[in-house]
C-alpha cells in the first residue's frame, strides 16, 4: 500500500491491453456483426444498461463526485434527483417521435420541421457544447495519470488526447458491450472497496461517518429554500435540473444517438429506463464516498488537495492493496476512453452529416466521408484538448460538465419542444427562440442565480419568444408537420381507418395502454426523495 | 380482409417474394392490445430490399426501404424469402424504388451514427422487391374535450412483433391510395425537398 507500484503498472497495462484485445477480437467476428445489426438484442438488457452508463459518465462520476460530496455533502444530489422524471418524459414524449421520424441525427428533425437554418444552428450549439464538455472528460483521466505518475497535468492531457483520438480514429472498442460492463463493475468494485477501507480505518467505523456527516450538515439533501441563489435547492434541482437532463439525454446527439440507432422504440426506451433507475443510486454512492473521505481527513488530521478532483484518485493510490489500485485506475482509464470515443464519434458524425455533407461536399463518395469523419475526429480532439487545459479551474469535473451543458440546453430543448408540441411555430420563431434563449441564459449567468435555473430560463424564453415570433410568419405546411403530428387525424384518414377497423377482427379483453415502465420511474423518484428526506430527518435529530 | 390491390408482378415486372410471418394472430393480439388496439388485421407492405455484406460474399444484413421513407429498416441475417401466396390479406404499396445512391447514403449514415463495419458495402445486384408482414391494430382512441374519438393505427412487425412507428406514414399512404383518396398529407417530406437524403 501507499503508492502506485510496478505491480499496479503491470495490472494497468494487462487490463488496457486485454480490453483492447477483446474489442479487436470480438469486434471482427460474425457474432459481433449480428450484434451490430441487432443493436445487441441478444445481449441481456441489464448489460446494455450498464454499457450505456459506462459510456455516459462513469469516469467523470468516479473522479468528480467524491470531491463534490467532500465539499458539500449529499446536497449536490439535488442536481440528479430529477433523472427518473426526466427519463419518464423522454420515454413517453420524445423517443416515440424521434423513432417514428426515422432520423439518424436528432437535428434532422428540426430541418424537416423548421428548415435548414434551425438545424444548422442547433447542431452548431451541440458541437460547441459537447466539444467543451469533452475537454472536461479528457481532463479527468489525464488528472488520474498525473496523480499516478507525478507528471505535469498539461503533459498528461496531451498524452491522453493523442491516445483518445488515435483510439477513436482506429475504431475504438465500444461496440463490444461486455467490455463496458466489465469497466462498470471494476468502478463499482473500486467504490465499494474504498468504503470498506475507509470504514475500517476509522476508529468508530460507520458511526464516525454518520456522526461527522450529521454534525456538518452533509446529509441535508433536501433544501426547500425558494431563494433562486441557493445553488442546490430541491426546487433548482426539480425545475432547472429536470430541463437539463431532458435536454442532455434527449437533444444531445452523443446521448440520443444510441436511442436512434436501436432497432426498435422499446429498446431505445430500455437504455433510458436503466439509466433512470441507476444514475441516482450511483451518484449517491460516490457522493457518500466524498462524505466518508471528509470524515477520514478530519479524523486523521489530513489536508485536502487544492484540486478536489484529485481527492479520490489519491486515496485509491494510497490506500488500496497492491494490484487492486492498478485495476481500478485501469477501469477509470477504460471508462474514460469509452466516453471519449462516444463523444468524439458523435461530434464527428454531426460535423460530417449536418455541415460537411450538406454545405461543403454534398455528393462525395463513402470513402471521402469516412476520411472527412476521421479528420473531424482529429479536429474535435484538438478542440477538446485546448479546453481541457482550463478544465482544472472549473471545480469538480462533474459539476463543470453540467454547468457547460446548462449554457446551451435550455434553448435547445425549447426548440425541440416547439417543433414537437406547437403546430403553429415555424422556422423564423425557432431561430429567434434559440437566439433569445441563449441571450437570456447569458444574462442569468451574470447574476447569482443558481446555474441550474439557467436551463429553465433558456427553455421558457426560447419557447415564449419562439412561439411569439412564429405568429409573425405563416404557419407551417402540412408536410412540415408530418414528423410531429399524428398522421391519422386528417378527416379522410379517420374515415378510412374507421372503415377498416369495422371489418377487422376484434381483440379480446379491455384495451388499455400500459405505462407501467414510466410509472415505475415516477415511483422511484418519490422513493428516492422519501429516503433522502428520512436521512436528513435522522441527521438533524 | 379478403382483398388484394394489385398483382405481385406489378411493382417491377419481377416477382415479389415475401418475408416470413413469424408472429401469428395469437401472438400479435396481446401485443396490439398492449398498445391500445381494439381490432386488428394482417397486412403486407411492399418495400425494396438491398443486401449488405462484403464484396461477393453472403449478405450479412438487408436494408428495407422505399424512395420516400426517410430511413431504411435494417434486418440482420438472411431474409428467408418465400414465394407470394394469394391469401387474401390486405396488400399495401410501400412506395417507389429508391435509387442505389439513396441506399448507399442510408448505409453511410447508419455507420456514421454507429461507427463500425466500414468494410461492409451495399450489394447492388441484390436489389429486389419484398413484402414485409405487418399486423395493423385499430384503436378507437380517447375522448378529448369537445372532440370526437380519434381512430389510431398501430403498426406491428410480423417478423419481430415490434411496433414500427417509422412505417406508419407508408402504411397510411398505402391505405389512402387503396381508398382512392387524395395523397399528400400523410406522406413524409420528399427526398428532394432540400434536406440531406437519408
Amino acid at each position: 500500500m501507499g503508492a502506485f507500484t510496478w505491480w499496479d503498472t503491470a495490472v494497468l497495462i494487462v487490463y488496457v491491453v486485454g480490453i483492447a484485445w477483446v474489442g479487436a477480437r470480438f469486434g471482427k467476428d460474425q457474432e459481433n456483426t449480428q450484434d451490430y445489426f441487432l443493436g445487441g438484442r441478444k445481449i441481456p438488457g441489464w448489460a446494455i444498461g450498464l454499457s450505456v452508463m459506462a459510456t455516459q459518465a462513469s469516469a467523470i462520476t468516479f473522479i468528480g463526485a467524491p470531491g463534490w460530496g467532500f465539499e458539500g455533502g449529499l446536497e449536490r444530489l439535488a442536481t440528479f434527483i430529477n433523472v427518473p422524471l426526466a427519463m419518464a418524459v423522454l420515454i413517453v414524449v420524445l423517443v416515440p417521435i424521434f423513432h417514428r421520424a426515422g432520423i439518424y441525427s436528432i437535428y434532422e428533425l428540426l430541418e424537416r420541421r423548421f428548415g435548414a437554418l434551425t438545424r444548422s444552428l442547433a447542431a452548431l450549439l451541440f458541437l460547441i457544447a459537447r466539444g467543451l464538455a469533452t475537454g472536461v472528460v479528457l481532463y479527468a483521466p489525464a488528472l488520474v495519470l498525473s496523480v499516478v505518475t507525478g507528471w505535469d497535468v498539461n503533459l498528461t492531457i496531451v498524452l491522453m488526447a493523442v491516445i483518445a483520438v488515435s483510439y477513436t480514429v482506429l475504431g475504438g472498442i465500444s461496440a463490444v458491450i461486455w467490455t463496458d460492463v466489465i469497466q462498470m463493475f471494476v468502478l463499482w468494485l473500486g467504490a465499494i472497496l474504498s468504503m470498506v477501507l475507509l470504514v475500517s480505518s476509522l476508529p468508530g467505523g460507520w458511526s464516525d461517518v454518520f456522526d461527522y456527516g450529521a454534525a456538518n450538515g452533509m446529509f441535508d439533501t433536501l433544501d426547500l429554500s425558494i431563494d433562486p441563489t441557493v445553488t442546490y435547492s430541491l426546487w433548482a434541482g426539480l425545475i432547472g435540473g429536470i430541463v437539463m437532463h431532458i435536454a442532455y439525454f434527449g437533444t444531445d446527439q452523443s446521448q440520443i444517438q444510441r436511442v436512434l440507432t436501436s432497432p426498435t422504440i422499446a429498446e431505445g426506451q430500455r437504455s433510458l429506463l436503466i439509466g433512470g433507475y441507476l444514475l441516482v443510486p450511483q451518484m449517491l454512492l460516490f457522493l457518500f464516498i466524498g462524505v466518508m473521505l471528509a470524515a477520514y481527513y478530519q479524523q486523521h488530521g489530513l489536508t485536502a488537495p487544492d484540486n478536489l478532483n484529485e481527492l479520490f484518485p489519491r486515496y485509491v493510490v494510497n490506500a488500496f492493496p497492491v494490484g487492486i489500485t492498478g485495476l481500478v485506475i485501469a477501469g477509470v482509464f477504460a471508462a474514460a476512453m469509452s466516453s471519449l470515443d462516444s463523444a468524439l464519434n458523435s461530434l464527428s458524425a454531426v460535423t460530417v452529416r449536418d455541415f460537411y455533407a450538406r454545405y461543403v461536399k454534398p455528393e462525395a463518395d463513402e470513402k471521402h466521408y469516412l476520411k472527412a469523419s476521421r479528420w473531424a475526429t482529429v479536429f474535435w480532439g484538438l478542440y477538446a484538448t485546448a479546453f481541457a487545459f482550463f478544465a482544472g479551474n472549473l471545480g469538480p469535473v462533474i459539476e463543470a460538465v453540467n454547468r457547460i451543458g446548462s449554457w446551451f440546453y435550455g434553448a435547445l430543448l425549447g426548440t425541440f419542444l416547439l417543433a414537437v408540441l406547437s403546430h403553429r411555430s415555424n422556422g423564423r420563431g425557432a431561430v429567434a427562440g434559440i437566439i433569445f434563449g441563449m441571450a437570456a441564459v447569458w444574462a442569468v449567468s451574470q447574476t447569482d442565480i443558481s446555474w441550474l435555473y439557467q436551463n429553465f430560463v433558456g427553455l421558457i424564453v426560447s419557447v415564449v419568444v419562439g412561439y411569439g415570433v412564429s405568429l409573425t410568419a405563416p404557419a407551417p405546411s402540412a408536410s412540415q408537420l408530418t414528423d410531429v403530428s399524428i398522421d391519422e387525424t386528417a378527416p379522410d384518414m379517420q374515415a378510412i381507418l374507421k372503415g377498416r377497423s369495422g371489418g377487422a377482427a376484434e381483440i379480446g379483453g379491455d384495451a388499455r395502454l400500459t405505462r407501467r415502465r414510466c410509472l415505475g420511474l415516477v415511483a422511484w423518484f418519490f422513493i428516492s426523495l422519501a429516503a433522502l428526506g428520512l436521512l436528513q430527518w435522522w441527521a438533524n435529530g | 380482409m379478403a382483398e388484394r390491390t394489385r398483382e405481385p408482378q406489378q411493382k417491377t415486372g419481377e416477382s415479389i417474394a415475401r418475408l416470413p410471418r413469424r408472429l401469428n394472430a395469437a401472438a400479435a393480439e396481446p401485443r396490439l392490445r398492449h398498445f391500445g388496439a381494439g381490432r386488428f388485421e394482417p397486412a403486407w407492405l411492399s418495400l425494396w430490399a438491398l443486401a449488405i455484406g462484403r464484396e461477393a460474399e453472403k449478405p450479412l444484413a438487408w436494408l428495407l426501404a422505399a424512395a420516400h421513407l426517410p430511413r431504411a429498416l435494417l434486418i440482420a441475417g438472411e431474409l428467408n424469402l418465400a414465394p407470394p401466396a394469394d391469401d387474401g390479406v390486405l396488400l399495401l404499396d410501400g412506395g417507389p424504388r429508391p435509387t442505389l445512391s439513396q441506399f448507399e447514403r442510408w448505409w453511410l449514415w447508419e455507420r456514421l451514427a454507429r461507427p463500425r463495419r466500414w468494410s461492409l458495402r451495399v450489394q447492388p445486384s441484390t436489389l429486389r422487391a419484398v413484402e414485409l408482414p405487418l399486423w395493423l391494430g385499430y384503436s378507437q382512441g380517447r375522448l378529448g374535450y369537445g372532440k370526437e374519438r380519434q381512430a389510431r393505427l398501430i403498426v406491428l412487425s410480423g417478423l419481430s412483433g415490434e411496433a414500427l412507428g417509422a412505417l406508419k406514414p407508408a402504411v397510411l399512404s398505402g391505405l389512402r391510395d387503396r381508398a382512392g383518396a387524395v395523397p399528400g398529407v400523410t406522406r413524409p417530406a420528399a427526398p428532394n425537398d432540400g434536406s440531406v437524403p437519408g
